[in-house]
Parts: structure tokens; sequence; C-alpha cells
């Protein structure tokens, strides 16, 4: 290196020594501490699951149901039946009704004669009990 | 939060406004690409070392002009590792004062990486180190990339200096 090189060096680096750090515009100033109110972070949805934003995926689900929930919902709406069906209804009701009437009367009479039987003996036996020369008696008729 | 973003605004505004202007030169655009960089610097400040703020900064700052002028033209503003482009005629016997302004020019010319090297570190005086982070850059590449830029800036120089 020459003693022209070593003073263009130091020529140089005197002047870069003097460059300075521009000083910003007051718009930029102005439009920097504008950023944290302009992009303010918005609360996430479910923050213990997905602290951050919520991922795409999870609206897939979402999307999933609400067909089904339409699906459901045109379901459970009250259908009208037809004219065959209320006639076949009705029919079914007829022979359940006279079913039920037939298993009626036969328990009715089979309570009857089962009561009935029972009660006669019991009543019989008692009145023999507290009365007793009825035995006495019975012997002398059949004699 | 917010303090902790303003508090980084009045520190490093100046300097990422710097090297804004000395890649693209035009002011409106300085200004957009630095209100990038610090909306950036706004949504990821919990995962930046605290420490690394300013490289951080300064990086994403440059990668943003880079893209803009990418942008502006394709071709000619980014050969990134070619051969220095002269300075236009040569300005004999110019004054001290003068000097300071065509220096500016001068490394406003400069190709890219060696512009943003010679503003981060004789402009902005990092430290190599800090440098080596914002350009992404090995330590030997640093000081042989400066030394080219010295070189160009020595050279024309030579041409100008009374």
């Amino acid at each position: 290196m020459t003693i022209d090189d070593k003073t263009l060096d130091a020529q140089m680096d005197h002047l870069l020594n003097q460059l300075e750090v521009e000083k910003a515009p007051a718009s930029l100033t102005r439009r920097l501490k504008r950023i944290p109110r302009e992009h303010r972070e918005k609360k996430p949805l479910l923050p213990w699951l997905f602290p951050g934003p919520l991922p795409k995926w999870v609206m897939a689900p979402a999307f999933a149901a609400v067909p089904l929930a339409l699906l459901v919902i045109v379901m459970m709406q009250p259908r009208q039946p037809s004219p065959q069906d209320v006639e076949q209804a009705r029919l079914d009701l007829a022979v359940a009704f006279a079913y039920l009437d037939k298993a009626g009367l036969r328990t009715g009479s089979q309570i009857q004669s089962v009561l009935g039987g029972e009660l006669r003996h019991s009543v019989k036996d008692k009145l023999s009990e507290h009365i007793p020369f009825t035995e006495q008696s019975l012997q002398e008729e059949t004699t | 939060m917010s303090r902790k973003f303003r508090k980084w605004v009045e520190e490093y505004q100046h300097q990422a406004w710097t090297l804004a202007r000395y890649l693209l030169k035009d002011p409106a655009e300085a200004e957009d690409a630095c209100q990038e960089a610090f909306v950036k610097l706004w949504k990821n400040q919990d995962a930046i070392d605290p420490d690394k703020i300013r490289p951080w900064l300064m990086k994403v700052t440059r990668n943003g002009c880079l893209d803009r002028l990418r942008r502006r033209h394709p071709t000619e503003e980014l050969q990134e590792w070619h051969e220095p482009q002269t300075v236009a005629g040569p300005m004999q016997g110019l004054h001290q004062t003068e000097l300071g302004s065509w220096l500016k020019n001068t490394i406003n010319n400069l190709k890219e990486p060696y512009r943003s090297l010679v503003v981060l570190r004789d402009v902005h005086q990092h430290s190599y180190e800090e440098v080596a982070a914002v350009l992404e850059l090995n330590m030997p590449q640093v000081k042989t990339y400066l030394h080219r830029a010295r070189k160009q800036l020595r050279e024309q120089l030579a041409e100008v200096r009374p």
C-alpha cells in the first residue's frame, strides 16, 4: 500500500465517519406508533385448545354439521299420514280393542269363578266352626 | 407490550429509515418498507430474542426493500454478486462538503450486498457479528465483501478527490 493509498483510506474513513443515521420523518414516526392500535391481535376463540388463531381444519366439522342439522330438522317435522295409513290404523285399533274385550271377559269370568268358590268354602267352614250343633243336627238329619 | 414496542420504534426507526433510504432511494417507498418491517416486528415480538431485535429488524427491513427492488427492476437492480457499477463521469476537484454527498450517492450506486454492508457497518456502526446476522453471511464473507465495497469506494474517491 502506497502513501497515497493510505491518505486515500484515511480520507474515506473520515468521510464514512461523517455519514450519519438519517432522522426518520415525523410522518413515519406517526405511522409506526399507530401500529399497535391498528394491528391489535384478536382474542382466540378457544384459548385453552387453540392459543393462536383457529386452524382452518377446525371449521370443517362445523361446515359438515350444518347439512346434518338440516337433515335432522327435516326428519323431525310431523309427517301428514295418507288416507290408506289412517284406514289401516283404524283397522289395527279395532282388532286390538276386540282382543282387549275378549281378554277382559275371560279374565272376569275366571276371577268370578275362583273368587266365588273360595269365598263359598271359607264362609261355610267358618260358620260350621262357630255353630257346634250343626254337626250333630246334620247327623240327626241323616239318620 | 405496546410500551416496549414504542421503545423499539424510538430506538430503531432512524436506522431502519436510513437503510431503506439507501436501498430504495424513494422516500415514500422507504416509509412503506419501514412500516412493513415494524408491523412484522409487532406481530412476531414474542418469538424474537429481545437481544436480537435490532439485527432482526434490519434484516426484515432490508429483505422488504430488496423485494421492492425486485418488483421495481426485476433484472437490473439485484445483480447482487456482480461487479460494481462505476459512477458516471469524473468529478474532479470536489470540496470536502461536496464529498459527503458524493459518497452518499456512490454508496447508493453500490450493488447488493455491498451497499447494505457499508450502510450497516460504516453508517450504523453495527458490529461485524450483527452485520453477519442481518445479511445472513458468515464473518469471513462479511469482511471480504466489506473490503471489496470499500475498495470500490476508494477507487471512485481517487477519481474525484481534489
